[in-house]
């Protein structure tokens, strides 16, 4: 008789364990769960809400906050500022020192509502008007781009994960169907999957995008964009979960299932699509770069989020000009956030792969 | 009889390269009758590739395709009435690793045995109740429920799925090759418990193996497949000590004294043979 | 009667915990031209032990203490160089299962040709009559074509086959064989026995067997080693632990399955 003293684990709790030692990976997980809070709580953290403009400071350069006042500590602030244009007619921003404006925590400010519905004006700091604070500096009409960042995670994030669910659930039951019954169904499932990855994603981007009515609002444009990316992003996924499962239904346990009685939808979604959860997971968590990045793509270009809405990507568009990022380089902040996302939810998705493989290499041993 | 083949005959196209079928048909299963009695203990012997894997599935239904009858308790086994079949005929898998998914707890690998029948076991203490008793049946203790088969052994894991197997009592136990990747001690055990089972619950079994030692234990009748075909069916001291096919004797001389018969050809059956009676309930094909 | 193969107080423990005993002072000789049984259920270390003997040891375990003294050489003690050439060319394996000892994309004959390649002195030709010698002193059929074919091509009990033609391609002194026959049919089983008894009078080599099956063991064999959890419970000829068994775990085996 077995009786171990130590407890039970399942194949999910030991690959949570490896997955613990990676501290790398854990690293990227607390950034990707603090962007994603940053995106939740977009209004609570920024000072202004994206459409918040003000072009006496446009390209406004990132406003300093001083702990020191005249060598003194002091209560963070920040200076007044002052435009002045030099011979060129260029911009030039200057501290107007003599205005001082401390930094406030939860301070009222633009108004916005919290959960949907309820209207509050808190936000966790800012500076009182007419100070402005521009954390990482100013757009061309004044906005202020840290504000905008957090306002645009929710667009760029969001896509990713609901994007990904989407395909996910498409790809694992066209897979699972495709992989368990194998004949002609497997054959035409197979090339249809074929057909919509042989299009250049881009080129189908654009097509699906131009399909779209002009004149949705750009919520609507939101979620035709999500469809529209998922739309591209099935097919790959469906054809590995297809081959894992046209191997796995030869398994005996999937034989006692039959035997058991069990119907063959129950078989596929009980006793083989959780094999695939291994690799699906870990597939997931590498396509959802690549959502980001679509709708950072389309955005960029223009046919995604419009103005005055903010997305990483249509923010990057405005630094589309050599000239602006060189007297202006904050506008490309935003790209420094996509890059991180990504690279954070490439090293999860690597971790995951590592910590799980070891599981898919025991489980046929004893 | 409890349990009859009539004539089943399975077909499976000989596929070429990478599309291509040739026209010709490999007869895995080539007209085959059999019957077991209730409470018998039945062995199919052969070597692979003689179709016993494949007339075993045939009985639980995992093929279909054949020509042919299945006939349970007098009535023959279709669409309408195989839900009623699975409730009596369950099998044992060969391979313990792998015929337990190795994601479920040993509670819900036996519980879903248990699928076929929901209103059997209503409640979730009913259910529970039978779970535990039948770990108990098989010799293991309750705290197992909420491991996981890849902390057991391989008898231990045999165990399980044979109390899977039963939890619905079925009357008719298939066993395929059901002890041959054990040990031989650990295979003395699940075969003393199989017996001592067979004896509580009046268990049919038809047990599938290539392992002569095992069969001469625990079967009153054995046949003998070759190439698709009984070859030879009788009881087991018949069988063991007075063969009549060739190939039951080579068999017998491979697996008994370790001599191998060197053949030029394989041996021959005639396509008209069929199943004589040469002595009382002694039949070979001829 | 020399001994070629001489083990002394072998132990093999998980790395790193000394407690855990795979083997656990095992001693037992091989004669030359001898057949050695090594028996005992899964988890008594027999397989083990056949590994250590050509350091092929499982990372995860280390060997603690004793000498596997092979025509005078201690083999724990070897280089890395000296181990190379015993490996296969003085001592070699057949496995279990000819399918994952066999590379899938090579012929079977290009997979023999490499084993003269890097033991012998051979030139092409004459390597390739040896390959011909060989498939036919194994018993396979028109050697000619065989060696064409790949491994997925064979039968079970023809791939085995072959894989004890590469074994002994460089004329080794010794073979160790882990559960040849487990995955075989009955019929090639005697097959397989019938060769090693012919391999052995012929080219007078010795064989460590190593197998759960005491039936074939007490058949084969000239001697038997019976393991028990890392222990050796028993050592005897072949007719006394098959007549008179004296352990219990002996007997228990004996008694498993009689006719």
């Amino acid at each position: 008789m077995t009786n171990k003293p130590y407890e039970s684990m399942s194949e999910f709790q030991m690959a949570l364990r490896t997955f613990s030692r990676n501290r790398v990976a854990l690293f990227c997980v607390l950034v990707l769960f603090l962007l994603y809070m940053g995106a939740i709580f977009a209004d609570f953290l920024s000072p202004y809400r994206y459409d918040n403009e003000d072009r006496r400071y446009s390209y406004c350069p990132p406003t300093q906050i001083h702990f020191f006042d005249d060598g003194a500590p002091s209560w963070p602030f920040v200076y007044g500022i002052d435009l002045e244009y030099n011979e060129y007619h260029k911009r030039i921003y200057t501290e107007d020192r003599s205005k001082k404006y401390p930094v406030k925590l939860l301070m009222k400010g633009d108004e916005y509502r919290l959960l949907g519905f309820i209207p509050i004006k808190t936000h966790l700091w800012g500076v009182e008007a007419p100070g402005r604070v521009y954390l990482i500096g100013a757009d061309s009409r004044g906005r202020d781009l840290w504000s905008r960042i957090l306002y645009g995670s929710r667009v760029s994030l969001s896509i990713g994960l609901i994007g990904v669910f989407i395909s996910f659930t498409i790809g694992l039951l066209v897979g699972g169907i495709s992989g368990y019954y194998g004949g002609r169904v497997d054959n035409i499932l197979m090339r249809i999957a074929e057909m919509v990855m042989m299009v250049p994603g881009f080129y189908l981007l654009l097509a699906l995008r131009a399909a779209v009515p002009p004149d949705f609002n750009s919520v609507q444009v939101y979620f035709a964009i999500i469809i529209i990316l998922s739309f591209i992003g099935w097919a790959g996924l469906a054809r590995i979960i297809r081959g894992m499962c046209l191997s796995l239904r030869e398994r005996e346990f999937v034989m006692a299932a039959k035997s058991i009685g069990l119907s063959d939808f129950k078989i596929i979604v009980r006793h083989i699509l959780p094999h695939t959860l291994s690799y699906s997971i870990f597939a997931v968590m590498l396509s959802i770069p690549g959502y980001i990045l679509g709708e950072s793509a389309l955005s960029l270009i223009g046919l995604g989020i419009q103005d005055p809405f903010a997305s990483w990507g249509n923010m990057l568009s405005d630094a589309m000009s050599i000239v602006k990022i060189k007297f202006y380089p904050w506008i490309l902040v935003p790209g420094f956030f996509i890059f991180i996302t990504v690279i954070s939810f490439n090293v999860v998705g690597d971790a995951l792969r590592d910590a799980l493989d070891p599981m898919l290499k025991s489980e046929g041993q004893g | 009889m409890l349990l009859e083949l009539k004539n089943i005959t399975k077909e499976f196209p000989v596929k070429t390269g990478i599309a291509g079928t040739t026209g010709r048909v490999v007869r895995a299963v080539d007209r085959v009758s059999l019957g077991v009695e209730e409470g018998e203990s039945l062995s199919l012997v052969g070597e692979s590739g003689c179709g016993k894997t494949t007339l075993a599935r045939i009985v639980m239904q995992l093929i279909r395709g054949y020509e042919g009858q299945v006939i349970y308790d007098s009535k023959p086994v279709d669409k309408n009435n195989i839900a009623s079949y699975r409730k009596n005929v369950q099998m044992v898998f060969q391979d313990p690793y792998s015929s337990l998914d190795p994601r479920y707890t040993i509670r819900r690998v036996i519980g879903e045995g248990m699928e076929l029948d929901r209103l059997r076991f209503k409640t979730q203490q009913e259910r529970e109740l039978r779970i535990q008793q039948m770990l108990k049946s098989v010799h293991l203790s309750h705290d197992m429920l909420n491991r996981y088969p890849h902390e057991f052994s391989g008898g231990e894991r045999q165990r399980i799925a044979i109390a899977r197997a039963l939890v619905l009592n079925p009357k008719v136990l298939i066993l395929d090759e059901a002890v041959s990747s054990l040990d031989v001690l650990v295979q003395e055990e699940i075969l003393k418990l199989l017996a001592r089972l067979q004896k509580q619950m009046n268990l049919t079994y038809i047990f599938i193996s290539h392992n002569l030692k095992v069969v001469k234990r625990i079967s009153e009748r054995v046949a003998v497949m070759y190439k698709g075909r009984i070859v030879e069916l009788a009881r087991t001291e018949d069988i063991f000590n007075n063969p009549q096919h060739q190939y039951t004797k080579d068999l017998l001389m491979a697996a008994l004294n370790y001599k191998s018969v060197v053949r030029e050809d394989q041996i021959k059956i005639n396509d008209n043979a069929k199943l004589f009676e040469y002595a009382d309930g002694h039949y070979v094909l001829g | 009667m020399k001994n070629l193969l001489k083990i002394r107080d072998l132990t093999v423990c998980v790395e790193h915990q000394d407690n855990k005993k795979i083997v656990n002072q095992v001693t037992f000789d091989v004669k030359d031209a001898g057949i050695v049984g090594l028996v005992g259920g899964s988890g008594s270390g027999k397989t083990t032990t056949g590994y250590a003997i050509l350091g092929l040891l499982d990372p995860a375990l280390s060997v603690t203490s004793g000498q596997i003294e092979y025509k005078g050489q201690d083999l724990l003690k070897a280089s890395d160089s000296e181990i190379r050439k015993v490996r296969g060319g003085e001592i070699g394996m057949i496995f279990q299962e000819p399918l994952n000892a066999f590379n899938p994309v090579f012929s079977i004959g290009y997979q023999i040709d490499e084993m003269l390649q890097y033991h012998t002195d051979l030139g092409k030709n004459q390597r390739e009559a040896r390959i011909l010698e060989l498939l036919d002193l194994v018993g396979l059929p028109d050697p000619k074509r065989l060696i064409k074919n790949y491994p997925h091509q064979l039968s079970g009990g023809m791939r085995q086959r072959a894989m004890i033609a590469q074994a002994i391609a460089p004329n080794p002194d010794l073979i160790i064989a882990d559960e040849p026959t487990s995955n075989l049919d009955v019929t090639h089983q005697a097959r397989i026995i019938e060769l090693f008894q012919k391999i052995r009078t012929e080219l007078k080599l010795s064989i460590l067997l190593i197998t759960h099956d005491l039936g074939m063991v007490g058949h084969l064999c000239d001697e038997v080693a019976v393991m028990c959890k890392g222990n050796i419970v028993e050592f005897g000829t072949a007719e006394e632990i098959v007549s008179d068994p004296q352990h219990q775990y002996t007997k228990d085996l004996m008694g498993a399955l009689k006719l």
